[in-house]
């Protein structure tokens, strides 16, 4: 897919595309606040999000599907990472046997906020990866918000594991709910502080890499 | 005074302010109630003068003429109680088996009474009899104590029936021998220690009891059976042979109960109930709830009995007082018990029965006695301390003296007018109104015996901190030696100001407020004197800037922040119940995320130092997953995963905590034996451990023979080579032993010579390695020559030709890699010796010496959680690797150790001390590790102790031992390295020399050998801090005698456990040294 396309798209889309996503996360918790199942709630906003992420990026950075075979090897790859989380979050200590289900739709959600932008994006390539994620150099606005969007929710999910333990007795502490709002909660919040960034680079008037 | 000199001196120093914070703590947090040295005696001026019972009883007329006290150890509530609701056989184990109870309490039920008997936590059977005999409440320092049984000094029940020449006999538990020596005048002890042996107390006990009961010439006879607790200790309470157990009491007292006389009363009571794993020692209902069974053949109370369902409750402290009136004796001095009324209702002598005034008021006269003796001692008590909250103990007064006045007066009353129609409910009144005051009395005394000082446990807390800062101060000092000696007179000074200070404020037992206004006095003194230096090192720091930088960069990189983010997030853990509660869950987390972190970072950084290379179009397009996979950038990552799923599979060795309620006991803490129904898993479960015990010491022995370390014919190598493996075997001899049922297993003799065989074999070992640490071995000349070709270059030093020789052999031998030589000596133009194992001369000993005490720890953790100390091996070992990666791959050659592999060596002991099934509180600690090799019966308690110990530290043991090779690991692994690649790049260039670098820069050395002991050190003194701060800040907590005093009391035991312990591997390297530098100049000389 096309990486060095981006370079010379505007900062614009990608700032409509965070909101547009955190958007997406408040209505669909507001929607979903009454009646809550925490499985359903995974299952349509992965689909609402990648349908939403999708066509915001054929529509506006013109990045199309060229062939059929890299979408196939991004469902895979979405897949596996989906799996790569699915084991962490056992090798955390959740359990193996029970509750397989609500551990593999965490997983999901993981893949689709911290590994399916940049698979869409960045493709498949470990060079690309490697630059963005532990180099830590993103070439344009969009990969801003993924850089922060995956990290951001990662580490989310990673502090919603913390109440777990507490004796509040609250039904959102079961295992993986604490979890999947920590992963939203993350995500947003690193799209907002992506937006953020693009507007305060804008705003200094460095037009160096981002336009 | 040489630098290992002072470092010695600074650790020591540092450690008596740790110990001294840590005993003036526990000074202020566990509060001891004082002791009143005084005896009631027959004549108080409180009785009533009227009363005139001669030789029928003391105070008051005496109910009873003997008394037989049958204890059943851990009879919990419902194992007394007759549940008629059962349908027959579908009861459980300890379910109505004590039928004879339940006849009486239905026939004759005037003579019989069953109550509640509750427990003051702790529930162990030495504070229980304390309590049981001196009607006194217990504090919790004692709960520890419990082998260390001293005389009984209050005053009690024991003595007071002595004191009325009454005779006492005693059988059963010898606890009592210990509490009340010399006592009685027939007394048949057994040992109590011995959990395993459910029969000889009890068998003991049956054959002596019925004859001894025929016997006259006793007042009281007291029985301790024993075997219910412990097969609550060894199988649980639903194991069958806990029916087998009760049916065979319920015999006994049924025979008790067929030779009483009219006379006689009977007490059948548990010290305390017993958890659903049979464990106790905490305060959960189903551990205080033990039961109290009254009886005699004559007429006991005239109150109607109550239904069977709801048993009133006593408390067990009650019993003193009602023991004493109704056999006629002084109440214990100290008692802060209440009669139990209902029993005080019948006096045959005044024809009570008649009447119910004369009932009720019987009952104040044995109450108002009880009363008087409360507030003598509240009195007494006041006079001594001034505990006592003032305006509480007036109102009580207050309450008292206008009860003795409506007596008074309704006295007068009927002394005039005879009795009138509200005498009864006066007369109830007034019972009320004594009970309330004895009630009150004694919430008052449980308020106040769980109150605090605060003056010391802020001095603890400050010592702790001040003793942290002093090791923080030195580690940012410690990265030179003109840096290191110009802070060490400061930190002497202070520090040593400061033990010293310790030492004579914990010899004048810091009675004196005095002694503490000095003490902070001194600590200010000492503060501005840091404070002075701190300024006295910016100024200097702004003249010559370099000097003052370097140590830094170490402490306050990514991983660094990270690491110490996850230190506050433990130390924060200590203030939360459930965190605490769940602390298990919580190492593993932050151990797990810590190695993330760190991986991820080996990998940025790794990525962020290749050259960015500029790949063709071609093979951008193509990705090969296999190829990727195979990278050798990839290890990193594999070993994070490996070591996660170590972490991962260790949690099934976790014991559960009472409080963790979804928790299931794993497979893995159960005994071998107790796997009845199904031989194949009790194979599969054998065999696994076997294997899990016996991998490492094979990674061992082709670890030590491929780095050249296994020849020659020294002590330490032969040891190495037999006494291991045998130990192996002989534990797996021992471990298969422990599948036979526990009757047998018990009269077999080799039960304890093999464990014996096991800990002479690697005593053996841990020696040799003492004796002479270098496990090198010098090529004799004949078979040299097959080896290595010589070549013909002499020198004068000796050290740098080796290093030649040694590189160049390397070269040659690096195809046939069976037998590599990593070391060779040159001394000579004919004879050049090659010197084997070498470049692991410091690693060989460390792995040694883990290797042995490692095999002591698999013995005594036992056949189910050893698997897991071999996970933790494996953990070692990767985190070792790990590190050696981040080294290569940074080219970094330093030899400081970052804080967060520190970090992460503390929070792997942490974390296995959880997965050996340990969790921080009494009921999970493994008393039984101190019958693996010995009888019950000892003679000190020092060797039960230290196995105890040992087998609830394993973990900190291990981990604290394998500190060292963070610093030594790098040097050989990363030579292979950097051979391996050739000589291009040659960022390593003292790689070849592997571990020899470390006796060529001696003063390096010692540095960083002291830094990373003091930094592991720091790291688990701020976790004392945090769990000593979390007892002091949540002292009243409704858990803090459940979670946090226990959590903090394991934090202090095991913070000293691992201070020792570093100390031990930081002398261990030092004692190679030493040997390596010397073994070099002998070398020299002979050249
Ligand atoms: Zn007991
Ligand atoms: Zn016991």
């Amino acid at each position: 897919m096309a990486g060095t396309t981006l370079k010379s798209s505007s900062t614009g889309p990608a700032l409509l595309l965070n909101v547009l996503n955190v958007l997406c996360i408040i209505l669909f918790a507001y929607f979903t606040y009454t009646n809550f199942n925490i499985l359903t709630f995974v299952e349509i906003y992965i689909i609402v999000s990648v349908i939403i992420q999708v066509l915001m990026l054929v529509s506006l950075f013109n990045v199309h599907p060229r062939k059929i075979s890299n979408v196939m090897e991004g469902i895979i790859c979405w897949i596996g990472s989906s799996l790569v989380f699915h084991t962490i979050a056992v090798l955390y200590g959740a359990p193996l046997f029970s509750s397989v289900s609500e551990t593999f739709h965490l997983a999901m959600l993981l893949a689709t906020t911290a590994a399916l932008p940049g698979l869409m994006v960045l493709g498949i390539r470990k060079e690309e990866w490697t630059r963005l994620f532990f180099k830590t150099s993103p070439s344009s606005a969009l990969e801003i918000s993924i850089l922060a969007s995956g990290v951001c929710s990662v580490l989310g999910a990673w502090l919603g594991a913390f109440p777990i333990p507490l004796d509040w007795d609250r039904p959102w502490q079961v295992w993986p709910i604490s979890c999947v709002i920590g992963t939203l909660a993350g995500y947003s919040c690193g799209l907002i502080f992506a937006t953020c960034f693009i507007l305060y680079q804008n705003m200094k008037g460095s037009k160096s890499k981002l336009f | 005074m040489g630098l290992k000199a002072r470092m010695w001196i600074l650790f020591i120093l540092i450690s008596i302010i740790h110990a001294g914070g840590i005993l003036i703590f526990i000074k202020g947090f566990l509060l001891k109630r004082s002791v009143v040295l005084k005896n009631n005696t027959c004549h108080v001026d409180f009785t009533m003068k009227v009363d005139n019972h001669e030789e029928e009883g003391c105070w008051m007329h005496r109910r009873f003429q003997k008394a037989i006290v049958i204890i059943i150890d851990a009879l919990r509530f419902d194992f007394a109680y007759y549940n008629t609701s059962i349908i027959k056989g579908q009861e459980l184990p300890f379910e109505n088996k004590l039928k004879i109870i339940h006849e009486k309490l239905i026939h004759s039920p005037q003579k019989s009474r069953l109550y509640r008997f509750i427990a003051d936590p702790p529930t162990t059977t030495l504070q229980r009899l304390k309590g049981l005999t001196t009607g006194s409440l217990p504090t919790f320092v004692d709960a520890g104590s419990n082998f260390a049984s001293s005389e009984i000094t209050e005053d009690n029940i024991i003595d007071q029936l002595r004191r009325q020449q009454k005779s006492i006999v005693q059988m059963g538990d010898d606890t009592w021998e210990g509490l009340f020596p010399n006592r009685f005048i027939r007394s048949y002890p057994f040992p109590s220690f011995n959990v395993k042996d459910l029969h000889t107390v009890d068998n003991g006990i049956i054959k002596n009891l019925i004859p001894e009961l025929k016997k006259s010439g006793w007042d009281m006879l007291i029985a301790h059976f024993l075997g219910v607790d412990h097969c609550g200790h060894r199988f649980g309470p639903y194991h069958p042979v806990m029916g087998e157990k009760l049916t065979q009491m319920n015999d006994v007292l049924r025979s008790v109960i067929k030779t009483m006389d009219n006379d006689t009363v009977l007490f059948v009571l548990g010290d305390h109930g017993m958890t659903r794993t049979g464990d106790h020692g905490g305060d959960s209902k189903d551990e205080v709830d033990a039961a109290l069974f009254v009886y005699s053949p004559s007429k006991l109370t005239e109150t109607v009995a109550p239904k069977l369902e709801d048993s009133p409750s006593v408390s067990q402290i009650d019993l003193v007082p009602t023991m004493s009136l109704l056999l006629g004796v002084p109440v214990p001095f100290s008692n802060l018990g209440m009669i139990i009324p209902e029993l005080f209702d019948h006096g045959p002598w005044a024809q009570a029965g008649t009447s119910e005034v004369k009932q009720v008021f019987h009952k104040i006269k044995a109450l108002r006695l009880n009363a008087h003796q409360v507030k003598e001692y509240l009195h007494a008590y006041s006079l001594i301390s001034e505990d006592f909250p003032k305006h509480q103990y007036k109102d009580l007064n207050t309450l008292f003296s206008l009860s003795e006045n409506e007596l008074q007066r309704l006295i007068m009353n009927i002394y005039h007018n005879g009795e009138h129609e509200d005498l009864l409910s006066r007369l109830e009144k007034l019972e009320t109104n004594y009970k309330s005051y004895l009630t009150n009395v004694r919430g008052m005394c449980q308020g106040i015996w769980a109150k605090f000082d605060t003056t010391s446990m802020s001095l603890g807390l400050f010592l702790t901190c001040f003793s942290i800062g002093i090791t923080v101060f030195q580690l940012f000092h410690t990265n030179s030696q003109e840096r290191f000696e110009v802070a060490f007179w400061t930190s002497t000074a202070v520090s040593g100001w400061s033990s010293a200070f310790v030492a004579v404020l914990w010899f004048s037992l810091m009675e004196a407020k005095t002694a503490i206004m000095l003490g902070t006095m001194f600590f200010g003194f000492s503060i501005i004197l840091i404070v002075g230096f701190i300024i006295y090192k910016l100024m200097m720091a702004r003249g010559s800037e370099q000097s003052s930088t370097p140590s830094l960069s170490g402490y306050f990189s990514i991983h660094g922040i990270c690491a110490i983010l996850i230190t506050f997030m433990y130390f924060c853990g200590f203030f939360s119940n459930s965190y605490v509660v769940f602390e298990d869950s919580m190492s593993s987390f932050l151990l797990q995320s810590l190695l993330w972190i760190q991986s991820t970072f080996i990998y940025a950084q790794q990525c962020g130092t290749e050259p960015s290379k500029q790949i063709s179009e071609k093979k951008r397009a193509k990705f090969d997953i296999f190829r990727t996979l195979t990278n050798r950038k990839m290890k990193p990552l594999y070993l994070a995963l490996t070591f996660n799923l170590c972490v991962r599979l260790s949690m099934n060795f976790r014991a559960c905590r009472e409080e963790q309620w979804t928790c299931e006991t794993s497979s893995f803490l159960l005994p071998l034996s107790s796997f009845t129904d199904s031989i194949p898993l009790k194979n599969a479960r054998y065999f696994f451990s076997v294997i899990a015990i016996i991998l490492p010491s094979i990674g061992l022995r082709w670890f030590l023979k491929h780095y050249g370390n296994l020849n020659g014919k020294s002590l330490l190598v032969l040891s190495t080579k037999y006494c291991i493996p045998i130990g192996m075997l002989f534990i797996a001899l021992y471990w298969a032993l422990q599948a036979l049922p526990p009757q047998v297993l018990d009269s077999l003799p080799v039960t304890r010579l093999f464990p014996r065989i096991v800990y002479v074999a690697n005593l053996i070992t841990i020696v040799a390695v003492f004796v002479n640490p270098l496990s090198i071995y010098i090529l004799p000349k004949a078979t040299m020559e097959s080896h290595y070709e010589p070549t013909a270059k002499i020198s004068n030093n000796i050290i740098p030709q080796m290093y030649n020789q040694m590189k160049d052999s390397l070269n040659e031998l690096s195809e046939n890699e069976h037998k590599t030589t990593n070391g060779a000596e040159t001394s000579d133009d004919v004879e050049l010796p090659v010197v084997y194992g070498l470049a692991t001369v410091y690693s060989s000993a460390m792995i040694i010496f883990t290797a042995a005490v490692t095999e002591i720890l698999y013995l005594l953790l036992g056949d189910g959680v050893a698997a897991s100390l071999s996970l933790a091996l494996c953990n070692i070992f990767i985190g070792l690797e790990m590190y050696t990666c981040w080294k290569c791959w940074m080219k970094d050659t330093s030899w400081d150790v970052p804080w967060s592999v520190i970090v992460l060596w503390g929070l792997m002991s942490s974390q296995y001390f959880f997965a050996t099934g340990h969790q921080a509180t009494v009921p999970t600690i493994k008393w039984e590790a101190a019958f693996t090799g010995f009888h019950g019966d000892f003679e000190s308690h020092i060797l039960p102790g230290l196995l105890i110990h040992l087998n609830t530290f394993a973990s900190e043991v291990l981990v604290s031992l394998t500190l060292p090779l963070i610093l030594c690991w790098p040097l050989f692994r990363t030579s292979r390295y950097s051979i391996r690649k050739g000589s291009s790049d040659n960022w390593n260039e003292g790689a070849d020399k592997g571990e020899l670098v470390l006796i060529e820069n001696s003063v390096q050395f010692q540095l960083c050998v002291f830094k990373l002991g003091l930094g592991y050190v720091l790291f688990h003194a701020v976790k004392l801090l945090g769990s000593m701060l979390a007892a002091a800040v949540l002292r009243r907590h409704l858990m803090v005698w459940k979670i946090f005093a226990p959590r903090f009391i394991f934090q202090s035991v095991s913070f000293i456990t691992i201070y020792v312990v570093v100390i031990m591997s930081v002398g261990l390297m030092q004692h190679v040294h030493s040997h390596l530098g010397g073994w070099l100049n002998r070398l020299e000389k002979t050249k």
